[in-house]
This record gives C-alpha cells, sequence and structure tokens, in this order.
C-alpha cells in the first residue's frame, strides 16, 4: 500500500482522476487527459525570471524616507507575502504529489511550487537591498502573533490532508491510533479533505495574495519602491497562472468531469466553501486592521483595504461559479489592475527591465490555413 | 476611435466609444459594464464574451475558444465591434 515511486501497474492517464488513482510512473506529456495543466507549465517555464534581474538600489533612499507607520505597512505586508510563499514553495509537492495521478498535472505542480521559491528567493533580495540588518525582518516574522495566526490558517487545510494521506499511503482505510490521536482514514473523506485543501489554496493565491499586492502597487503608485513593485509585478504574473490551476481543478471536480466522488463532494461541502471564504475574508480584514494600525498612507487605508478584500472575494468566487457573498461589485482600486493586467507597462527599454519578454516560447500549433501552401512561390 | 455596442451584458445595452489601446475588459470597467474575469492573463477563460460583429486584436491565451468567441482581458477593438455574454 505504502507509496511507490515507480508504479509499476500499467494504467491509462486518460482515464485516471486527477487524484487518488493509480499513482504515477513514466513522466510522458505526448498526451493528455486535461491539455491545460500541460499548457500552464510551459506558460509557467516561458515566465522563468530570477530576482537579480531586477534592480532594487533606488529602494534604499525610497524606504529611508518612509514615515514610521508607512514603514510597518511596507514590512509587515513583505513578512506576510515571505510567509504565504514559504508554504507555496513546499506544500504542493509534499500535499498533492503522493496523491497525483496525472502525469500533467504532476509535472504542474512540481512548476507551481518551484516558481513560489523563486518569489521567495526575490524577497530576500529586496530586503537585502534596502536593510541593514535583514535577518532581523526574518527574525520577527516567527515573533508576530499576527502573522502565526495567519500562518494557522493559511496551513490548517493542508497540514489534515498530509497527515491523513500518509497515514491512507502506509496503512490503507481504517481506523488508526497515531501520537495518541485516533484516525478514521476512508478514501471518501480523504477526497474531501482534498478538495477543501484545494479551495483553502485558491483562497491563498487568488485572494490573499492580492490584497498584499495591492499594498505593493500602493507605494509604487506612489513612485517609491519601484524596484519592489516590479518584482511584485512579476510574483503577480506567476500567481494569476497559479490561481488558475487551482481554478481549474475546482471547476473539474465541480462539474464532474474529474472523478463523479468529487461532483458529490462539492455539493456535500457548498456551505462550508462558502464559510471558508468567509472566515478568509474575516482573516483578511483583521489582517488590514493590523498593517494600518499606525495609520494610513496616501492612496490606501484600511477600509478601501476591505472594501477591494471584498471585491476581489466576489470575483474569485464567481469564477468557480458561486455566488457572491459581499455587496461590494465595483474595484475600488481601479488603478491596481494597470499592474495586473498583462501588457499594461510599457516603458523604454533602456529606462528599466521589460518583464513581458517570454523566455524559449513557441507555438506549435496549425491551423488549415498555415497548411495552405497554394500560393506559395520560390 | 471605435465604437463597442455592448448587446444586454450583465443587463445593460449601450455603446462605449473607445480608443482601442486597451483590452475589452478594462474598457467594459471604465464604463461600470461588470462581467466576470479573474486572471487578466488569458490563462483562465473567465471573461469569454461573443464577438457578434466586427475585428479585435487578439493575444495568445491558454483558453480553447470557440468561433465567434474572444477573451476580453485579451483583446482590443481595430474596428467597431458589437459584444454580447457567452451564452
Amino acid at each position: 500500500m505504502s507509496y511507490s515511486i515507480f508504479n509499476q501497474t500499467v494504467s491509462d492517464t486518460l482515464t485516471e482522476p486527477m487524484f487518488f488513482g493509480s499513482s504515477v510512473n513514466v513522466a510522458r506529456f505526448d498526451q493528455q487527459k486535461f491539455e491545460i495543466f500541460e499548457k500552464l507549465t510551459e506558460k509557467q517555464l516561458s515566465f522563468f525570471w530570477r530576482p537579480e534581474e531586477i534592480d532594487v538600489s533606488k529602494d534604499k533612499i525610497d524606504f529611508e524616507k518612509l514615515r514610521p507607520n508607512e514603514k510597518h505597512i511596507f514590512i509587515s505586508n513583505l513578512q506576510y507575502q515571505i510567509l504565504l510563499d514559504s508554504v507555496q514553495g513546499r506544500s504542493p509537492n509534499i500535499a498533492f504529489l503522493p496523491i497525483v495521478s496525472l502525469p500533467e498535472l504532476e509535472n504542474w505542480i512540481e512548476t507551481w511550487s518551484f516558481s513560489e521559491t523563486i518569489h521567495s528567493r526575490s524577497y530576500t533580495h529586496i530586503i537585502r537591498a534596502i536593510m541593514n540588518e535583514p535577518g532581523v525582518v526574518f527574525d520577527e516574522i516567527m515573533k508576530t502573533d499576527e502573522i502565526i495566526q495567519r500562518a494557522t490558517s493559511v496551513s490548517e487545510h493542508y497540514d489534515e490532508l498530509i497527515k491523513y494521506s500518509q497515514a491512507y499511503l502506509l496503512h490503507g482505510e481504517g481506523k488508526l491510533e497515531f501520537n495518541n490521536e485516533k484516525l478514521d482514514v476512508s478514501l471518501y473523506g480523504l477526497k474531501r479533505l482534498l478538495y477543501l485543501t484545494i479551495i483553502s489554496v485558491n483562497i491563498l493565491e487568488a485572494i490573499r495574495f492580492y490584497v498584499s499586492f495591492a499594498c505593493s502597487f500602493a507605494f509604487a503608485e506612489r513612485k517609491v519602491m519601484e524596484g519592489n513593485a516590479k518584482i511584485i509585478k512579476l510574483i503577480a504574473r506567476d500567481e494569476a497562472l497559479h490561481l488558475t490551476g487551482t481554478q481549474h481543478m475546482i471547476n473539474l471536480m465541480r462539474d464532474g468531469k474529474d472523478d463523479p466522488d468529487m461532483k458529490k463532494i462539492s455539493k456535500e461541502c457548498e456551505s462550508e466553501v462558502i464559510q471558508m471564504f468567509k472566515d478568509g475574508a474575516k482573516q483578511e480584514k483583521e489582517w488590514a486592521e493590523y498593517l494600518f494600525r499606525d495609520g494610513s498612507m496616501i492612496g490606501l487605508n484600511a477600509e478601501i483595504l476591505k472594501q477591494y478584500l471584498e471585491y476581489i472575494t466576489n470575483v474569485r468566487m464567481s469564477a468557480l461559479n458561486m455566488k457572491p457573498i459581499f455587496k461590494q461589485n465595483t474595484n475600488p482600486l481601479p488603478w491596481l489592475n494597470h499592474w495586473l493586467d498583462s501588457d499594461n507597462v510599457q516603458v523604454a527599454p533602456q529606462e528599466t527591465e521589460i518583464t513581458s519578454y517570454l523566455v524559449s516560447a513557441i507555438d506549435n500549433t496549425m491551423s488549415s490555413e498555415d497548411e495552405d501552401f497554394s500560393d506559395f512561390k520560390l | 476611435m471605435f465604437r463597442i455596442d455592448v448587446d444586454n451584458i450583465n443587463g445593460k445595452t449601450e455603446s462605449l466609444y473607445v480608443f482601442g489601446d486597451k483590452s475589452i475588459l478594462t474598457e467594459l470597467e471604465a464604463h461600470n459594464v461588470l462581467i466576470n474575469y479573474s486572471c487578466r492573463q488569458g490563462h483562465c477563460g473567465s471573461c469569454i464574451l461573443k464577438l457578434v460583429d466586427g475585428e479585435v486584436l487578439h493575444q495568445e491565451c491558454l483558453v480553447p475558444l470557440s468561433e465567434g468567441e474572444v477573451l476580453a482581458c485579451q483583446s482590443k477593438p481595430i474596428t467597431d465591434i458589437k459584444i454580447t455574454t457567452k451564452d
């Protein structure tokens, strides 16, 4: 029953479910059950970037000139981003890889998680540039109650799924006693935990991250901390891919296009999922209060950030074909889309690093028009 | 300038006049015509619209589109156009 790194049972990966089918063996990408994950991987690879490509040296001068409350907002927001990417840099691998059944999805999860580690490295790059003692910022993370509370809320579903799936992979279904804790392990229960975990990851990447992006870009709208904003723009470009990944997983499950159990589970869990979105929004509102406890900054305050939070929560729920839960249906921070849209930052190449170039991007698709060479002459 | 005829999108039927330098999604938002969207980068497919008439410049996207469909976040008008919801 225990996990095998190369399952020697022959399986048809075109008919396996995304998770909890036969574990993967040959990493093959010539055929895909769900092509979207292959496309996401290709896109993510084409986005490859390194934090050192971005010059953040001017940010040190800007940071010194910030008011104390603005320094608190900037550093706390960065610490929260560090926490979120610390979680995302490892947890998709640990939680999802042992239970995945499709090679294209396995490859996407690995690529997704790897890109999060680049984000983590970029935070160190920023902090090294703006602080004389970068270690202080990192050391404070584990000592700040508000951040530790966030850590609990973003990791609790992952932890449950990891605990139960490890027990399942070692012992199979049944009742187990483990560290004085009784576990009732069933495949159906595990699938339920998986569904809720993917929802929680979607909330993390599609809502929590975007609230933090709003804070980062609010500084750059004032023409300060622009190096940081260039890096966050690259991170936001990656996160738009990642949130699409979880969104597709959830919608495939909800539409019954994957495992029939998952469609049933998605219906059973509907009220729990709505509550998760409400809880996530409540936690982020508390975080907004903490960020702006010493005062607001030009262009952003706790109240506007909360309105944006309600708006983006509605947007994400609509993308999952769920009814919005808040009244806020217009974006209170319309300037933010300028930073989030795919090609909105146009600058002279000599002035800045162009972030919209793709690395090794090719298009192999041919349409019938492409194959018509009748008017071709040598 | 180009005209975007909005045909019953979220209860709105009206004409917008735009320069064609911004995505249809951005123009609709600016005129308070609200549609679903999510990634704003052409990956998720939340903002698919039906192009009834006219032509658009469409950037690459990950979403398979049927004939006449466009992603609002990835397309800009290059003629007068008429758009409506997917269904």
